[in-house]
């Protein structure tokens, strides 16, 4: 009943609104359940986050939204499509989630030695905030190493021996190969 | 419904048959709510249920600006009672009981403390109830959300409109969990949306499960760096991020009230009033009950909830810009010296390789450039453009590791002119993603709502008309005249309006126009894209070619065309070519139509003022005795005085085209507009 109510009355001016229901089609996630947008015409693991723009009259039609942290049950599935080829600790799974995602950003500020994407991986990294411009100076000095055609997973693998040759990144960052 | 279900518990219940938990949440609470009764002062329980945090926590709101308050969440599960969403004694006594009993609930199946916890703290605080919180370990699906969504504070952060999409031409909002941690990427975004299933997309039916609640609204929880790739990276919006108030223990009773809501419930979504910014306001409301963020709304415009938590005194404590990949990069080419900006065009048309390039700046603006091709055209990254940002990042890395001697000097001076002012950057050290505030944020913006009056004379045939006044009244959104400042640029959204005319010298009141909807983008073209633009103008009106005052035409118009910029990016030169449809009793056959095209010059020379200058051409082929089109030269120029007045002044001319062998009854006017914004 109040239903019906709400249904009448929003009727009875939605003809003088109806342009405002383009707005608000904001941002209604099509996949369910799928973080990103699977990879198109690739299967590596780390293209980063793949936009496959159909601009269509209500929204961008790739846009995910996933609910995971609903559920400790979250699962490889989404984040990383391509690298499910690698058999990686569950441990690692946010860290290949966050190169996969920022590959690109991420791999250009690693060649600069500075930027919030590679804060965000020693972070990931679990290196503490002082030892911040190290990580920056080690990734970019190993950078040609780090990057040299690996995807997500083998960039995170590189990076992790690099902070274990590292005698300052070894004593402070938690990840381990 | 719920009802029925109700009574087949009941039923149920009577022969002996078990009810399914959280399917008949409502029959485990007739009976221990006897037990509260007993167990509680009364007065003290009707106390507790008529506080406004009770009732924010159950989100009491109004649906409508003149109704009453009641519970919004939709779905089954939120409330235990049947009487929940209008009774908030009711729903305490029956929450109560849940606890007791160890109910399992929701769509966890999980116990009611598990899944209550925000009402569990309040109760016990107001009560001093006995019933024991969870220990660690008990609840696992709430201490993994409790441990990727804890944080210090929260900021409501808006997207500007996303030009190429009407959907988003009007922003949005989301929220941010501020970890504070060196990096925000790593922090939490949180969006409220219609959850709609891929293969139901567009069309009538999807306009109409908007309006009228049909979708299920959720919130969905992601890292930062998703947001700022989806709305930075690739759709070229800036973000404009407000930190709000919050300590952390509202900032945790927030998350716990997200928690209760999306793992036990969900909100029917309503394009116009329950919308994605509505709810964010909703939700702020549970942890500051006093900040009266929810009521009267008639519909629900982003940048106006920023306007609305912007005007509470202490509200938001910090204010940042995070400028789009697209804007970044115009500004990072701007900067170049000539000698660069030749240098990089020709890099990025691989007329040079990257490895004779001495110029951070220059394949910075190259990375960038790559980033924001990448993420426009995907099917167009193919392998030599893969091999092509290779060797510009081994380049940079080279460049780079040369100068880097510490770490500040490795700062360009084209970036270091950008670097944030006054604003302080969350790493500094590192490069900030972030900007200056720009001069237009959108709290300073003209109010959706507009009320007109207007005094004019007109001339017909040559000869002196008289005089006119008029009353126009439009409760959304934004014409090409208006103040930029706010919205976004050289664009027009124009919702149902209406304008009355009146002329003194006949006592004639006429209703002049009655607008259905009208959008216009003006896209200029620039060296990143050539986007086309458009219009669309649907209108009930007095046509000024005919010689009526008081007869009317269905006028329903498109055009498609290109706008560039005339000599900057405040003034656009438009050309669109399209067609149009009369309908009316004062159209020789009922009826006309043909081609149309619309020249005109729009200027913004300083904030508060802009100039237009168009002409109209439409084809009159089928009407006999007419000539073969007419036309209307117009100008218009406007001036405000944000955020509620404006003034304009407009004068048309309306000729007939094409030959003389008709009689063709000219028409102009001039008028001077007074305009009321709310």
């Amino acid at each position: 009943m109040k239903k019906m109510i709400k249904m009448i009355g929003l009727m009875s001016f939605s003809a003088l609104l109806v342009v405002g229901s383009v707005h608000a089609a904001e941002d209604a996630p099509r996949n369910q359940g799928n973080e990103l947008s699977p990879n198109q015409g690739s299967n590596e693991c780390g293209l980063g986050w793949q936009v496959t723009k159909q601009k269509t009259l209500m929204g961008t039609s790739t846009r995910g939204t996933t609910n995971y942290y609903l559920s400790p049950t979250w699962s490889m599935t989404s984040g990383t499509s391509g690298c499910q080829k690698h058999d990686f600790a569950k441990k690692d799974e946010e860290a290949v989630k966050y190169v996969a995602s920022n590959f690109y950003p991420l791999t250009a500020e690693m060649a600069e030695g500075r930027g919030e994407y590679l804060a965000g991986l020693a972070q990931v990294m679990g290196c503490s905030d002082s030892v911040a411009s190290n990580f920056g100076q080690a990734t970019q000095k190993s950078f040609k190493a780090i990057t040299n055609n690996a995807d997500a997973y083998e960039t995170l693998q590189n990076v992790k021996h690099v902070i274990e040759n590292n005698a300052i990144l070894s004593q402070n960052c938690s990840a381990t190969i | 419904m719920k009802l029925i279900k109700w009574k087949l518990c009941i039923f149920g219940i009577s022969l002996l048959l078990s009810c399914k938990p959280g399917f008949c949440v409502e029959n485990i609470t007739s009976t221990p709510a006897q037990n509260i009764k007993a167990q509680y002062d009364e007065n003290r329980l009707r106390q507790v249920a008529s506080d406004l945090r009770w009732k924010k926590l159950l989100h009491y709101n109004q649906f409508f600006p003149w109704s009453g308050t009641s519970g919004e969440v939709d779905g089954d599960g939120f409330y235990f009672s049947p009487k929940g969403r209008v009774d908030p004694l009711s729903e305490l006594k029956a929450t109560l009981s849940a606890f007791e009993v160890n109910q399992k609930v929701g769509k966890l199946n999980q116990p009611a403390i598990c899944a209550f916890p925000e009402r569990l703290r309040f109760l016990k605080e107001q009560l001093q109830i006995q019933i024991t919180a969870p220990a660690k370990g008990d609840c696992p699906e709430y201490d993994h959300f409790i441990s990727k969504m804890e944080s210090k504070t929260v900021e409501i952060v808006f997207s500007s409109a996303y030009s190429s999409n009407p959907g988003s031409m009007f922003g949005h909002t989301l929220f941010k969990f501020v970890k504070g941690n060196k990096s925000d990427l790593l922090d939490q975004g949180v969006s409220f949306a219609a959850t709609v299933q891929a293969n139901n997309e567009g069309g009538l039916l999807y306009v109409l499960y908007g309006l009228f609640g049909g979708y299920s609204g959720d919130f969905s929880f992601q890292p930062y760096y998703q947001k700022v790739n989806e709305y930075i990276n690739s759709e070229s919006r800036d973000l404009w991020e407000y930190r709000l108030n919050l300590s952390p223990a509202e900032t945790h009773s927030l998350i716990n009230n997200l928690w209760e809501i999306e793992s036990n419930s969900w909100f029917d979504y309503y394009f116009i009033n329950k919308n994605c910014s509505y709810q964010l306001l909703a939700a702020l409301e549970v942890v500051k009950p006093d900040w009266d963020l929810s009521s009267g709304w008639f519909f629900v415009v982003p940048a106006e909830t920023i306007k609305r938590v912007s005007k509470i005194p202490g509200a938001i404590t910090q204010v940042r810009f995070r400028p789009s990949l697209k804007r970044k990069l115009e500004e990072g080419i701007e900067l170049l010296p000539i000698k660069e900006k030749v240098e990089f065009k020709r890099l990025i048309n691989r007329d040079v390789d990257p490895d004779q390039i001495d110029s951070k700046d220059v394949l910075s603006a190259a990375i960038q450039y790559v980033q924001y091709f990448r993420a426009e055209k995907e099917g167009s990254f193919d392998e030599s453009l893969r091999e092509f940002w290779k060797k510009l990042l081994a380049r940079q890395n080279i460049l780079s590791q040369g100068i880097l001697v510490n770490a500040s000097a490795t700062v360009s001076p084209a970036i270091a002119l950008k670097s944030p002012v006054g604003n302080p950057a969350p790493n500094s050290g590192q490069a900030s993603a972030y900007e200056q505030l720009p001069q237009d944020p959108p709290e300073l913006g003209h109010g959706p709502f507009r009320l007109s009056l207007s005094q004019g004379v007109f001339q017909r045939g040559g000869l002196d008309g008289g005089g006119f006044e008029e009353f126009h009244i439009k409760p959304a959104y934004h014409d090409l005249l208006n103040d930029d400042r706010g919205y976004l640029p050289f664009s027009e959204i124009n919702f149902p309006n209406l304008t009355l005319r009146y002329y003194p010298n006949t006592a004639v009141l006429n209703l002049e126009t009655l607008q259905l909807v009208s959008m216009t983008s003006l896209s200029p073209f620039s060296f990143l894209e050539k986007r086309a633009s458009w219009k669309v103008d649907i209108k009930i009106e007095t046509p000024k070619d005919l010689a009526c005052t008081n007869c009317h035409v269905f006028h329903s118009e498109m055009g498609w065309g290109a706008t560039l910029n005339l000599f900057s990016p405040k003034s656009l030169l438009y050309g669109l070519i399209g067609g149009y449809l009369d309908v009316g009793a004062g159209l020789g056959s009922f009826y006309r139509f043909g081609p149309s095209a619309e020249l005109g010059v729009l200027t913004n020379p300083f904030k508060p003022y802009k100039l237009r200058l168009r002409v109209l051409a439409y084809s009159d082929i089928f009407q006999p005795d007419r000539p073969p089109a007419f036309g209307t030269l117009e100008l218009s120029q406007s001036l405000s005085f944000l955020p509620h007045w404006e003034v304009r002044l407009a004068a048309l001319s309306v000729q007939g085209l094409g030959s003389l062998n008709y009689r063709f009854s000219s028409y102009s006017e001039g008028k001077i507009s007074v305009n009321y914004y709310f």
